[in-house]
């Protein structure tokens, strides 16, 4: 058994997870200078002046020092448990005390990075209501000692959710759904992979400025130019390269695709418990997560054309009060339709559409029309600095694509609305199904600009704790109704949205 | 027993049909006030520009930049005063409603079991015009908060108490 009583340490390995924390944030804040400093050395074996066995005594002696701070923040970090309430020194020369009731915890959440796998760690986040710069997080605990802690929280938590756990640890887990590596594959190879092209775009460019003198050393340009005089004469051999280098972006971006679905969601599990549900995930970072449908307040389904046909949907949980860094993983990949309104019954309730889907007026082309615009002089003006004359030869693919855009992004937008739930339709590529209760919403507005009222058309835009989900350009008649029978729902069933 | 009658959603109370009531007319002095001290900042900065600045270019362009501002100056008091006759709110049974905006009307409905907490707010120049505003938030960061400004000190200490009281 564990003591909490009186103020304990984490685990001596703890001082390694420290170390690597710091290490990592120095090197991240200093990268553009590591780089900087590792072209100077390898054009001219020095940096400032120095050489090499100075320069190693210097990265020493900064490493050292981050030893010694981790070590001062590992002795002076302590917490304990006193009555109802969890307390926590910490800090080296600002000293800290963050003093969290039991009843405020909202969740705790047992998380293992690849570092804290290796030292075999792991890391307790515990969430409060409300103020989100009260978290506490323990880097360093042995698993066990983990789980004592954890059980110790919620052990005096009120006692409605006391009679909850209890029931929990129970009744036996029993794993819902465990996604194949088949699955994994299928789920990165059907992503939008323009998405990861952006990123890689984004990451080569980076890495471009920083070292674009060097490269101009290796003389890569010239030999890049050369290539392209040597093959300019014949057309053939220009598109037989744009298209060579089209497929080599579109297969990078499905490899980048692929092992980033991996990373996120090795080993997948869906662990279903009397009232709850876990999610289990991750390879490098493994997360573990409770989703309890009190906290729920939105949930989307994601699919797209090519995932529909492998029966692949991904759903979206919106939970409120929840760590922005964690709320990506609340998300659950692989999903077949069954499988989807299973969990959506568990965590909401059963959906039986009753009306036929409202769709948003014509009005809402009109403005697409407006917002493609935008990508049509940019790419134009674009294409003129590269095309110059035969700039406009670039309209005769992005038009079509556009008008493809927008016809799906008209066809796909829809909402639903009965007594207790709300489905709103959206995408143009993927197809977006937004579920929230009714009676979760925390305010409703109707949205009006001079134009639409022009033609009496109005957005709703109804407010959860989580996200907003908006009812596009409806007839303001139509917005109207739709606003009062929310609040009359809410304010009449006078429910608790948490 | 147990009834689950139909709802006629024609008999539902209509937020269309409330009236609003309109914030404290002094409220659109401050406005001005506001705007008078963001643009003389602005026109300041030309000015000593232009006094600093001695070259022929920048001569040049310091009308064009002095009669955009004075229209930029123009536009944005005419909206300001149009758009103030749009701002107002309302209580119901269950629920406050705010209006504001005129080139892009918004109005948000909080109902009352909804509000987390409330904050009456008096900033240095609302003070001079004994006015006050009120913020009515909601849970989570989606958005749905409430900011009614202009309201005079007195009314603005009411309603906040008369949702005090509404709340718990």
């Amino acid at each position: 058994m564990f003591d909490f009583q009186n103020p304990s340490r984490q685990s001596i390995r703890g001082i390694a997870v420290l170390f690597g924390f710091n290490s990592y944030k120095i090197i991240k804040s200093l990268f553009l200078a590591i780089a900087a400093f590792s072209y100077s050395f390898i054009k001219n074996g020095k940096v400032f002046g120095l050489s090499q066995n100075k320069i190693v005594f210097v990265i020493a002696l900064v490493f050292l020092f981050i030893l010694f701070r981790s070590i001062l923040e590992y002795l002076n970090f302590k917490f304990h448990i006193v009555g109802d309430d969890f307390m926590l020194s910490k800090g080296i020369l600002n000293k800290e005390k963050i003093t969290v009731s039991k009843s405020k915890i909202q969740n705790i959440y047992i998380r293992q990075n690849i570092l804290q796998q290796i030292i075999n760690v792991v890391q307790l986040d515990i969430e409060t209501a409300g103020d989100a710069k009260a978290e506490v997080k323990i880097t360093a605990l042995s698993r066990n000692k983990a789980k004592a802690l954890k059980e110790e929280l919620l052990s005096h938590v009120n006692t409605l959710n006391k009679t909850e756990t209890v029931l929990e640890n129970r009744i036996e887990q029993q794993v819902y759904y465990k996604a194949s590596i088949k699955k994994l594959v299928l789920e990165g190879f059907s992503e939008n992979h323009i998405k990861s092209f952006l990123i890689i775009a984004g990451f080569v460019g980076g890495l471009y400025s920083t070292y674009e003198d060097f490269i101009a050393e290796i003389k890569l340009n010239d030999k890049f130019d050369a290539l392209i005089i040597q093959n300019e004469n014949s057309i053939g051999a220009l598109i037989f390269t744009s298209l060579a280098i089209l497929l080599m972006t579109l297969l990078i971006s499905i490899l980048f695709s692929i092992v980033k679905t991996f990373l996120l969601n090795f080993e997948l599990q869906v662990i279903e418990h009397k009232n709850t549900i876990e999610i289990k995930k991750g390879l490098f970072n493994k997360v573990a997560i409770v989703l309890s449908p009190t906290r729920i307040q939105n949930i989307e389904v994601v699919n797209n054309r090519l995932k529909r046909y492998f029966g692949l949907n991904t759903l979206r949980i919106k939970q409120a009060m929840v760590d922005k860094k964690l709320q990506k993983h609340f998300s659950i990949i692989g999903l077949d339709q069954l499988q989807v309104n299973y969990l959506v019954e568990k965590l909401m309730q059963r959906f039986s559409p009753i009306l036929e889907n409202g769709k948003p007026e014509r009005y809402y082309i009109r403005v697409l029309f407006l917002i493609a615009l935008i990508p049509i002089v940019l790419f134009n003006a674009i294409g003129f600095l590269i095309l110059e004359n035969q700039f406009w030869i670039i309209n005769l693919f992005i038009i079509p694509l556009l008008a493809l855009m927008i016809y799906w992004k008209y066809q796909k937008a829809y909402y639903n609305l009965n007594d207790n739930m709300l489905i709103v339709g959206s995408g143009s590529i993927s197809t977006i199904t937004e579920l929230l209760e009714t009676h979760k919403i925390q305010a409703v507005s109707t949205n009006q600009t001079v134009f639409q009222k022009l033609r009496n058309i109005a957005t709703v835009k109804v407010y959860t704790a989580s996200k907003v989900t908006e009812i596009l350009y409806v007839k303001e008649s139509r917005a109207n109704a739709i606003v009062n029978f929310l609040l009359y729902q809410v304010e009449s069933q006078r429910k608790d949205w948490m | 027993m147990f009834t689950n009658l139909e709802i006629d959603i024609d008999a539902l109370p209509k937020t269309e049909d409330v009236k609003l009531r309109p914030i404290s007319k002094s409220y659109l002095k401050i406005l001005f006030i506001n705007i008078f001290i963001q643009y003389g900042i602005l026109f300041g900065i030309l000015t000593l520009g232009r006094i600093f600045i001695k070259e022929e270019r920048i001569l040049n362009v310091f009308w064009y930049a002095i009669s955009l501002l004075l229209i930029l100056f123009i536009f944005q008091s005419i909206i300001s005063v149009l758009s103030f006759k749009k701002r107002g709110y309302a209580l119901r049974t269950h629920d406050i409603i705010y209006g504001k905006g005129l080139l892009n009307y918004k109005k948000t409905t909080v109902p009352f079991i909804r509000i987390q907490h409330l904050e009456t707010k008096q900033s240095f120049i609302a003070k001079k015009f004994n006015l006050a505003s009120l913020h009515v938030y909601t849970a989570g960061e989606s958005g749905g908060d409430l900011a009614i400004n202009g309201l005079t000190l007195a009314e603005a200490t009411r309603i906040n108490e008369l949702l005090t009281t509404k709340i718990n």
